[in-house]
């Protein structure tokens, strides 16, 4: 992927993100407790097709009834913490995995440093918001 | 003559825990009599407030992290003791200080953040038994760090607070 | 002590209280109070209930589960937020505060007078039980400052003991036979994180109880004389090096 490219990182949580800072919060940005970091490929779509590309991540899985906003960066800024953004159309379309998080024996210099990056990457993203939360079609559509 | 002096290596708040081991009536007098003076104060919009709406801002990131993959990518349920340190750390906070936003990460522990500008947010993740991991952005710069609090603040902790929200104007008595 | 003054230009008050207690009637409705509070719309559009919220979080290996809230309603708060005005309206009581930016015991008190008189109208107590006013200051003072520079009655630590203070936390109820009333005077020092200054808390709380009609046409004047209460205990309890500050 280019720097140029944009990847989103969709926010399932009400709490995962500012109101009143129209930002994302770090834990947005946390791929705790994976070592990678979900995200979706999209560049050059129209904010539209981007929420239609976010109910293909809606599912029946715990905490995926409703999307509340995204967080949008550019591969460039992901690139800058040493992490690299690959798509790899799993489970969805688009689906891209941010990964490189650093390694390390001392579980609190990892959160730290992993908390370090998820902290820059969420001030640089970009919130956006749906008029109302997306929600999941329970029937299972 | 008594001087008023901030020490430096502890700071906490007005409604910094009140630990009593006394076992006599009149320990237990006390440690009421103390509460009554401190809830005195709590009932005051301008100085009870902030902590209030704080911990009730806890309390609803708690309950919407008591499930298993409650974020949608897995995340570990809240992590009773994290939970309780992070509302011992709410309380050192003094009652004039910026409160901050509260939620859970994926790993159940409690997340503050001060997100002054984009430029310029502290996040301290508070675990279990008050182990704070924190990092700072502030202009090109960047820190991280692990501290541990028990009776007050860090002093680390305490100066990355009142820099980041020395130009944040949020007014957390819109409670 | 300080020169008794009628108006600080700069007071250093948070917040102004004018509390009323009621003896509520056995028929009092919350959705009356509802009412009243979404009545004030146009001046006071910000309108939130108020409840004691037991919420039973149980943890069980080292999770945590919700088994169920108990809120208990209480009333409504109503507030405009530009003038920093909020009025409670309780079963039991009506508060009407003041937050900053202060403006002067007049209007004050005028206000809170003209809410009241809406919630006596609305309520109909029994009787109003307790009439109360409140002002919390907070006094800003240089680290390593002596005390007695700036309060007429700071804790006193025996001179044969080390004289740093860093907490105080002190509350003195005192009866003003004369005025038939008492008041609470709270102080507190506190430490903002930054420690280039300290913080003092002096909270006066004038209060009268009372047995008297809602509409008893004393009240206003019950509320001028805890005022002038509270200001003496203000002035009192500072030094005329503080009020400088403020002036």
């Amino acid at each position: 992927m280019q720097d140029s490219d944009t990847v989103t990182r969709f926010i399932y949580s009400k709490s995962n993100f500012s109101k009143t800072k129209n930002r994302a919060k770090p834990n947005a940005f946390s791929p705790f407790p994976h070592d990678e970091l979900s995200t979706a490929h999209i560049t050059a779509l129209a904010d539209d097709s981007v929420w239609t590309l976010a109910t293909a991540a809606l599912g029946q899985e715990a905490g995926r009834g409703a999307i509340y906003a995204r967080a949008d960066i550019s591969v460039g800024e992901i690139s800058k913490q040493h992490l690299k953004a690959i798509r790899d159309d799993d489970p969805f379309v688009r689906h891209t995995v941010v990964k490189g998080w650093p390694v390390l024996s001392d579980p609190a210099e990892r959160k730290a440093q992993w908390l370090e990056i998820a902290l820059v990457l969420s001030q640089q993203a970009a919130l956006v918001a749906p008029g109302s939360p997306i929600l999941a079609d329970r029937t299972g559509r | 003559m008594s001087t008023a002096a901030a020490i430096q290596t502890r700071h906490a708040g007005l409604y910094s825990p009140v630990r009593s081991t006394g076992e006599s009536d009149s320990a237990i007098t006390l440690f009421h009599l103390v509460r009554v003076a401190r809830e005195h104060f709590r009932s005051s919009i301008a100085v009870g407030t902030p902590l209030e709406v704080a911990l009730a801002e806890l309390d609803e990131a708690a309950r919407e992290a008591a499930l298993p993959g409650w974020n949608g990518y897995a995340a570990k349920p809240i992590d009773a003791a994290a939970y309780a340190s992070a509302r011992s750390f709410l309380e050192l906070l003094p009652t004039m200080e910026e409160f901050p936003e509260i939620s859970v990460d994926g790993d159940g522990e409690v997340e503050l953040d001060w997100l002054a500008d984009p430029r310029r947010a502290l996040t301290i993740v508070v675990g279990a038994n008050g182990r704070l991991i924190y990092a700072w952005l502030d202009g090109p710069r960047t820190c991280r760090g692990t501290e541990w609090f028990d009776e007050g603040i860090p002093s680390t902790i305490a100066r990355a607070i009142s820099s980041i929200t020395s130009h944040d104007v949020r007014n957390r008595t819109k409670g | 002590m300080a020169q008794l003054r009628d108006h600080l230009a700069h007071a250093p008050i948070v917040e102004a209280l004018i509390d009323v207690r009621v003896l509520p009637r056995p028929d009092a409705s919350m959705q009356v109070l509802h009412d009243l509070a979404q009545g004030l719309n146009a001046t006071y559009p910000d309108l939130k209930p108020m409840r004691s919220v037991e919420a039973h979080l149980n943890f069980k290996d080292g999770q945590v589960g919700v088994t169920g809230n108990v809120a208990r309603e209480q009333g409504w708060r109503v507030k405009n937020e530009q003038r920093g005005a909020v009025a409670q309206f309780a079963i039991d009581r009506f508060t009407f505060n003041q937050l900053e930016p202060y403006t002067r015991w007049e209007s004050v008190s005028r206000e809170a007078l003209a809410l009241w008189r809406l919630y006596a109208d609305a309520m109909r107590p029994i009787e109003v039980t307790r009439l109360a006013v409140r002002y919390i200051n907070r006094l800003r003072i240089p680290v390593g400052s002596g005390l007695e520079e700036y309060l007429e009655a700071p804790p006193s630590v025996p001179r044969e003991i080390p004289q740093t203070i860093r907490e105080f936390l002190s509350r003195t109820v005192v009866s003003d036979p004369a005025r038939n009333a008492s008041v609470i005077i709270t102080q507190a020092l506190e430490a903002p994180l930054d420690q280039r200054s300290l913080q003092i808390l002096l909270d006066i709380d004038a209060f009268a109880e009372t047995t008297m009609p809602p509409d008893d046409a004393s009240i206003p004047g019950i509320f001028n004389q805890l005022r002038e209460l509270k200001n003496i205990v203000f002035f009192a309890s500072v030094t005329e090096k503080t009020v400088e500050m403020y002036k």
